[in-house]
Parts: C-alpha cells; structure tokens; sequence
C-alpha cells in the first residue's frame, strides 16, 4: 500500500489556540490511490474525535493524536510526521484534491456520527482552504507542536475508549457503503469535480492587483511584453492605481516580426491609450473584434487543442491592452464571459469548426448585449420623456445620445440641457449631434449646474458600469450632477446595458479609478499650470471616473426595463450569471 | 366592443357577461374576475396561434378596463377607485401565457394548460388575503392604534384577524370625503366589534402624535416599490415619516406592475369629472365680469370690495374660474414605506422589483 498522505489543518488565530468556530478538517487519500474503501484506517476513532472536536477547541489536537495513538492507525506516520507542513506546491494542489476527495470518502465510509456533525464539516471543508494556509503556517510554529503533544497523551486514551462504542455501529454502515462505494466510484468522481467547481465558485475571488503591492507589480511585468513608464510625479494618494507616463511611445521594444502581440490587439491599444478610442461600448467592440481577428489568425501547435489553449493564449493580448489602457469594467465582464464560453465549449471539433463557433458567439454577444441593447433602452427610455420636458444630461454617452435621438424620431417636444465639464470636453460632441437633429439645447459647464438645475424636468446620465449596492460608475461630473438632481428633487435616469453590470462593490471614487493624461488639464503653452512638470510642489490630478451612491439614482433604464438601484443584484442573478464578473 | 367577425364578438359579449356577473359575486375580486374573464377568452379563441391568442387577449383586456372606467365615472359601487389593479391582473396573465406559449410549442396543450392556470390563479387570488392577513397581524400588538384610510378589504381583512386573536386595539380613520369612505370602514368596523375613532381629513397630522402605526391597503404596486392609492395616502406617509411612525401597505401580488411614474401628474389616474362632481358650494357670482366690466377706476370703487386685485388687467376673463383639482389616487414614493404585506411574504420595497423581474423573466 501506499503512503497515507495525511494532513491535518485547522485554523489558528493570531495566538496559535485553535479557533473553536472551525472545526478541524480531515484530509484523506482520494479515491484514486485506494480504491478499496476498507484501507484507509479504522474509521471508528475519527467520528468519535469529531464530535468531541466540533463542540470545543481543545480536543482538536487530541484528534490528531487519536490518529497518530491509536493502534490500528499503526501505518500513519505518527503525529510529528503530519506536523511537517506540505512544502511544495505540487503538494499543495495533490492535498486540495485530496481534500474534495477526502469528503466524498468519509461520507461513504459510513461515518454515521459526520453526518450529525455534517454541517461542521461542510463549515470546516469551505474553511480550509484559507485554513489549510493559515494552518500550514501555524503549524510550524512551536507553540502548537508542545501543545499538541502534550495533549496527544491524553487523547490516546479517551479516544478509543468513545470509539468502540460507536464502532459498532460505524462498522456496519461502513459495510453497507462500502459495495455502494466501489459501484459508483466513476459517478462520484464527476461529482467530486461538480462539487469542487461549485466550491471555486463560491470561493472569494483573489484580490486585484494594487499597484503599491511591489512584489507583486514586478512579478506581473516581468511577464508582460511592455512596461509603461511610470509617470515622474506620482501622487501618493493613488499610489495603489496605475500612474504611467503618457505620450512615450511604449511599443518600440517589441520585435517587428514574430510578435506576441497580434496586430489589431496593438492597434485597439494605441488607440485606447492615445485617447482616440473612447467610451466603453466602442472599446469593448473593438476588443471583441481584435479577438475575433486572433482568433481568425490563431495556429496552434500539433499537439495542442484549441479549444484549451485559446484562453491562455489570449492572455498576453489582454495584458498588453491593460498596459496600454486599464480596462473598463464592461471589458473585464466581457473576457471573464469568453472565458466561460470557452471552458463550456466542446473540445475535440475540428480547428475551423470551433474558431467559427467562437467567432460566432462573440458577434452574437455584440448584436446583443450591447447594440441590441442600445435601441431597447432608447426606446424604454423615451417612454419617459413627454411633451415639455426639459432633459437635463452631462458630457456624452453613447445611450443617452440614442434616447434622445429616439425621443426625437417620436416627434416628442422636448429640450436638453447639455452640462459638460473640462478637460474632456465630450458635451461639445452631444451638441453637435442633437444640434444636427434639431433638437434644442442649451451648454452649461458643470459649475453652473445648480443654475439650470431648477428648470430641469429629469436628468438622464450614462453609466460606465453599475455595482451591487446600486451606485454608478460614470465619467468623473456625473455624481455632481445626480447630487444636484437629488437636491431639486429631479428624477435621475441612469441608462446602462446589462453587461456593464458588475458583482463588485465600491465604496467611493478613490478606491479603483483611472488617472488620465494630467497634461489635458493644460490649456494652451501660455497657462499658468504649463510649467508643471517642473513645478516642485504642483501636481495635477486628471480622474476619470466617480461614482455616484444610489440614494441619488431613481432608476436605472436597461435592457429589463425599468429598475430601482438596489435591483441590480437581481438583475445579475436573473439575467446575467455569465456576464458579471465577481472582480 | 370592436370585432367586426361574428365570433369574436360574440366572445366579447360572453367574456363581458362573465365579468359582470364574477363582480356581483360578493366576493368580486377585480382581478379574480378579470383573470376568469380572460380564460373564457382563450376557450372561446379560434386563433390558430400564439400571436392571435396574445391580439385577443389584448383587444378583451382594452374592452374590460373600458367597462371598468366607464363603471367608475358613472359612480357606480365600485370598489377599487381606479382600473389598475384590473390592469395588472390582465397584464400578468398575458405575460404568463407568452412564457408559457414559448415554453409549451404545442397550441392545444398550451390552451389546455393555461385555461388550469387561470382559475389556479384565480382561486390563489382568493387565498392572498387570508395570507396576507395572517401576516399582517403579527404586527399590530395589544393597546396599538392603527391609522388607515380609506376602505381597503385587505386592510379589513388584516384587522379582522387581530380582532379574532383577541388583542385590543383602535382605528382611526379620517372622513375621506367626498367619498365618505371613512364612514364605510367605520361602519364596518364597528359591525366587527373593533372600537374606531373619526377624524377629519385634516387632523391626520394632529392625531400622528397618538398614532402607533399606520397601515393601508394600494391600487397598484409600482416597481420601484412605491404604491398608488387614493389620494390623500401620499400626505398621510409624508406625516408618518416626520413623525417616525412605521407606514405599512397590505397588498396582493396581483396589483404588482411594471409601471413607474415619474411625478404625481403622471400617477393620478384621470380625476373625477368635475360636471359630475358636486362642489360644497357655488362660488361663482351671479353675473361674471362685474369687475372686469367697469371702465374706470372710480367705477371700479364703487363695486363692492372682493378679493380680487381691481388693478389687474381688465380684459383677462378666466375659462373656468374656479377651477378644481380632483384627483383620483396619488402616488406614494418607496422611501415613505416601511414594509409591504403581500401573499408572497412581508416585502421591503426594493424586493418589490425583485419580485417582479422574477415574474416577468
């Protein structure tokens, strides 16, 4: 027989006593390496240890040392074996697939007391997987090691004792489970994977990247093809954002042949960082159709399958258009829906069969998610808007542009409002077109809002995503102008597709954000801020975006219709499952 | 009644007959009633597919709300103030029998199916107040006073169960007139035993100070969790969030819709009509113009002094002075509600929306 590879983890608070909410998790060889039920050892002492364990802190090393004492459990290693912590990373992932296969294993053993103490066990198995770490580390320390020892004598002896009497009982549903067991083994390892894909899922995903985080900001561009200049004047209070230098060509160290990185992602990224590409929807297109060109061009090697291969391969095309530009959040919701796309897709199709289906699939989610999207909440929206109505809106927004325009094709009277803001300037835009259309407005800059706000009728805003709790993330202005809204008592419209809508929660604008180009904050060479670079004590600050809380949005018009702030949850829940993204 | 082909008036005139004779019924629900008519609709349909099926339903419903309206302007003993909650109810089942047509191709099945349906939903609809009764008692407590206005069965219903599980308790309603509503629910207050207190329209604030909670019953359940109500709801849950008393909504599931208006112009369903309405009193003189007729200004001192500015402009003569203000129902926003009791369980407002992207997903 094998090694019985066991490992013990359990989580410990900052002083090295064992945290009684945890119950300790036991890990158990999978089905794999024994396929005979009957060879781990004696399932009679763990349930009578778990049970003691569940209730209090303390018996939680003397299950332990019941492994390691008992007698039948002779071929464990003793106790200071499985102190040892797994050190390799290889180990690690054999240990957590262990784990899963651990639960399934003592479930059809028999154990009947584990299903008592079931809901510990669930507890103690989603725990481990922070706690195994925790545990590993703690593990170590010498504190726990004297104290588990000591303890271990102690456990030798009641251990047994509990455990005759409920063998008995333990043994004979062992029996039973076991021809369940060997019947069924295929069956329970899909189920396992089931489980285990259940569990990643509703593990917390790991934490974004700060851009403080040193260690972990050189070990992201040493992978990356390009690295921006960080900018000269950093400001400290956005230290945890990207701060690059722009207006330095980046790209002149990539090789002119045999490039990472494909041509039309290169081009969507000069766009974006130049500036000439902007606004969510038209990025996202772009990225969408850079892909489909990938796609297109991708060869992948004899013995590689496309299907698996693709999404890895994608992912230096992505970190290059981070590095160009930090992605929007509609973005970030795209790629984590292709990547389901393509783990949901059948492997083994022929190469063309399966690009044409992914290129299919991707032009299918623009048509609607996001053009298709575009005319629903145009046409829902300008229900809303009757004759008289003064619409107030700020800088340019693909959607609030569509609303209007179709409000207008229904020969509703109407006028706008337009507040823009610099440096973007982007209201400038707006009036063009609705000028064109003949429609009338009026141009304010966002200092004069709290003027015009009195004549408005509602205010109409576009958003850049929306977060679970409600609040929006919109060009920097907009939650201003929904705070103004609030004040006058102006219903704020707040239009938004649903694949802008996001798990995510923020509580203010400075936690994620965009730093822009600071040099458009500068007029004309004449300025008095045009020396700034060489200025000590002067930093100009260019944010893109803000967020505005729900308490000053009314509604939110998406492709569902009409909904208040709080449902965006559920729209996600009902809706959206594969195109919100946890992070 | 529209259809110009034999059979399809001759549906109109059976469903017509079948809502009449549901809202005799003592127990006429609006929504009840429509829901029965609607499936009298889909047996009698010849349609041959989906799509007629929904352009029937749709014309019948546009037929039932214009009864309905035409039942409430005559004045005639109707419950609900408005067509809403009838307007709901048709929506909802209309919407349930798209999803069930996409979910079932097979015409005949899906007839058979959503015929089931139709009276499984009217018989719940019969059911949700009762739960919503037992739900709701749990709220008022012994020594409580409830304020509610109007004459809501619903609200009835959820005193009613208080009143069975022996705690003591007082209402006080306000007169709501023109109505009189509040001497109706008096009166069928006092029928029950429960001891009510009458106050003029105007006292609500006064009486605030005294009150324990307020609960009334709705229309129609907006999206964003707000209600329509009759008028004079909006003012009372302005004063019970000044006074920090909780504002209560007993409301069936079916009186959910997707509707969200944005002012209380757009809320208020079309006002009484003011020919049929009887003011108090006749304001207008006896001969109009008698200001606007003297030429000058001595002349004009010598009329006798009213209220009207005698140097305004002379040749302004007014339409329709004066004028009146009569709505039906206002509308009351969701942060003036505290919690909302439906069949499906105690609510909060913005579960309202939940409830609804639920059922008409």
């Amino acid at each position: 027989a094998a090694t019985l590879r066991l490992v013990f983890a359990y989580p410990l608070n900052l002083h090295g006593a064992v945290s009684s909410a945890c119950a300790p998790v036991f890990l158990f060889p999978t089905m794999e390496d024994y396929p005979e039920t009957h060879a781990v050892s004696d399932p009679v002492e763990i349930p009578a240890s778990r049970e003691r364990s569940a209730s209090s802190a303390h018996n939680a090393a003397s299950v332990s040392s019941a492994f390691s004492a008992s007698p039948s459990s002779s071929s464990l290693p003793g106790w200071s074996d499985s102190k040892r912590p797994v050190s390799t990373p290889a180990d690690t992932e054999g240990v957590t697939g262990s784990k899963r296969g651990s639960k399934r294993n003592s479930e059809t053993q028999g154990m009947a007391q584990l299903s008592v103490s079931g809901d510990a066990n669930v507890e103690g198995d989603d725990g481990a997987g922070s706690g195994e770490r925790r545990s590993r580390r703690g593990r170590s320390a010498s504190a726990s090691e004297e104290s588990d020892s000591g303890r271990s004598a102690r456990g030798a002896d009641e251990a047994p004792r509990t455990g005759r009497g409920r063998g008995a009982r333990a043994g004979s549903t062992a029996q039973q489970n076991d021809e369940e067991t060997k019947l069924t083994a295929k069956e329970r390892k899909a189920l396992r994977k089931e489980k285990a894909m259940k569990k990643a899922s509703g593990k917390a995903p790991p934490a974004k990247m700060q851009f403080d985080d040193t260690k972990r900001v050189r070990s992201k561009n040493k992978e990356a093809s390009v690295v921006r200049k960080r900018a000269q004047k950093e400001l400290e209070l956005f230290a945890h954002l990207p701060q690059v230098e722009h207006g330095e060509t980046f790209t002149q160290e990539l090789p002119l042949q045999n490039c990472e990185i494909h041509p039309e992602i290169m081009r969507v990224g000069l766009m974006s960082a130049n500036g000439v590409l902007c606004g969510s929807n038209s990025r996202t297109i772009a990225m969408l159709e850079a892909f489909i060109e990938f796609i297109r061009d991708f060869e992948p090697n004899e013995n590689q399958e496309f299907i698996r291969v693709i999404s890895t391969k994608l992912r230096p095309q992505i970190d290059f258009l981070v590095q160009c530009r930090p992605l929007a959040i509609s973005m970030g919701n795209t790629i984590y829906w292709f990547k389901s796309l393509v783990s949901a897709m059948e492997v083994g199709l022929p190469l063309e069969q399966s690009k044409e289906e992914l290129i299919a699939s991707i032009k299918r989610y623009i048509e609607s998610r996001i053009v298709f999207a575009e005319s629903m909440i145009a046409e829902i929206a300008c229900q809303k808007i009757v004759d008289g109505d003064v619409v107030l809106v700020f800088g340019f927004s693909q959607l609030v542009y569509s609303v209007l325009r179709q409000a207008n094709t229904k020969g509703i009277r109407f006028r706008v409002i337009v507040v823009d803001a610099l440096p973007a300037c982007q209201g400038r835009t707006l009036l063009k077109h609705l000028c064109r259309h003949g429609i009338e407005c009026s141009y304010v800059l966002l200092n004069a809002v709290s003027y015009v706000m009195n004549e408005a009728t509602k205010v109409i805003l576009g958003a850049h995503a929306m977060l679970s709790n409600g609040s929006a993330i919109a060009h920097a202005g907009n939650a201003a102008v929904a705070m103004m809204a609030k004040e006058y008592k102006r219903p704020v419209m707040m239009c938004c597709e649903m694949f802008k809508f996001s798990l995510r929660v923020q509580l203010d604008s400075i936690v994620h954000n965009e730093l822009g180009n600071p040099d458009e904050l500068v007029h004309s060479a004449d300025d008095a801020i045009a020396g700034w670079k060489q200025a000590k004590t002067l930093r100009l600050v260019n944010i893109k975006y803000d967020l505005t809380p729900p308490e000053n949005i009314s509604m939110v018009v998406a492709e569902i219709g009409v909904v208040p702030p709080s449902s965006i949850p559920v729209a996600i829940r009902e809706f959206g499952k594969d195109a919100a993204a946890c992070l | 009644m529209g259809d110009s082909s034999s059979p399809g008036s001759a549906a109109s005139a059976e469903y017509l007959e079948t809502f009449q004779s549901q809202l005799e019924d003592d127990t006429g629900i609006v929504a009840v009633a429509a829901v029965r008519a609607l499936t009298a609709v889909l047996r009698l349909s010849q349609a041959s597919t989906i799509m007629g099926i929904n352009r029937e339903l749709e014309e019948a419903q546009k037929v039932l709300i214009g009864v309905r309206q035409k039942l409430l302007q005559s004045g005639g003993g109707a419950r609900t103030r408005t067509p809403i909650p009838l307007e709901c109810a048709c929506e909802l089942f209309r919407r349930y029998v798209t999803r069930t047509s996409l979910e079932i191709p097979d015409m005949e099945q899906c007839k058979t199916i959503l015929i089931e349906r139709g009276e499984q939903f009217a018989q719940k609809a019969l059911q949700s107040r009762h739960t919503i009764s037992v739900l709701g008692q749990q709220f008022i407590r012994d020594g409580m006073k409830v304020f509610t206005i109007g004459k809501s069965r619903t609200v009835l219903d959820v005193l009613c169960e208080v009143q069975r599980r022996n705690r003591r308790f007082e209402v006080i309603v306000p007169e709501t007139r023109p109505d009189e509503l509040g001497y109706q629910m008096a009166e069928e207050l006092v029928a029950l035993n429960i001891p009510v207190k009458i106050i003029h329209d105007f006292a609500v604030a006064s009486i605030m100070e005294d009150v324990d909670l307020v609960l009334v019953g709705a229309e129609g359940v907006l999206e964003n969790g707000g209600i329509i109500n009759l008028v004079g709801t909006y003012s009372t849950a302005l004063v019970a969030q000044a006074m920090k008393k909780p504002f209560y909504v007993a409301a069936e599931s079916y009186k959910f819709s997707r509707k969200w208006p944005l002012s209380q112009q757009e809320a208020a369903y079309p006002s009484r009509d003011a020919e049929k309405f009887r003011p108090l009193r006749d304001v207008r003189p006896a001969s109009l113009g008698r200001y606007n007729s003297c030429s000058d200004l001595t002349e004009a001192a010598q009329c006798t002094p009213g209220t009207d500015d005698l140097s305004g402009p002379e040749c302004i003569v007014y339409d329709e002075n004066p004028s009146y203000f009569l709505p039906h129902c206002d509308m009351t926003p969701p942060d003036l509600i505290t919690l909302l009791f439906t069949d499906l369980g105690v609510l909060t407002p913005s579960a309202v929306s939940d409830e609804l992207i639920k059922m008409y997903a």
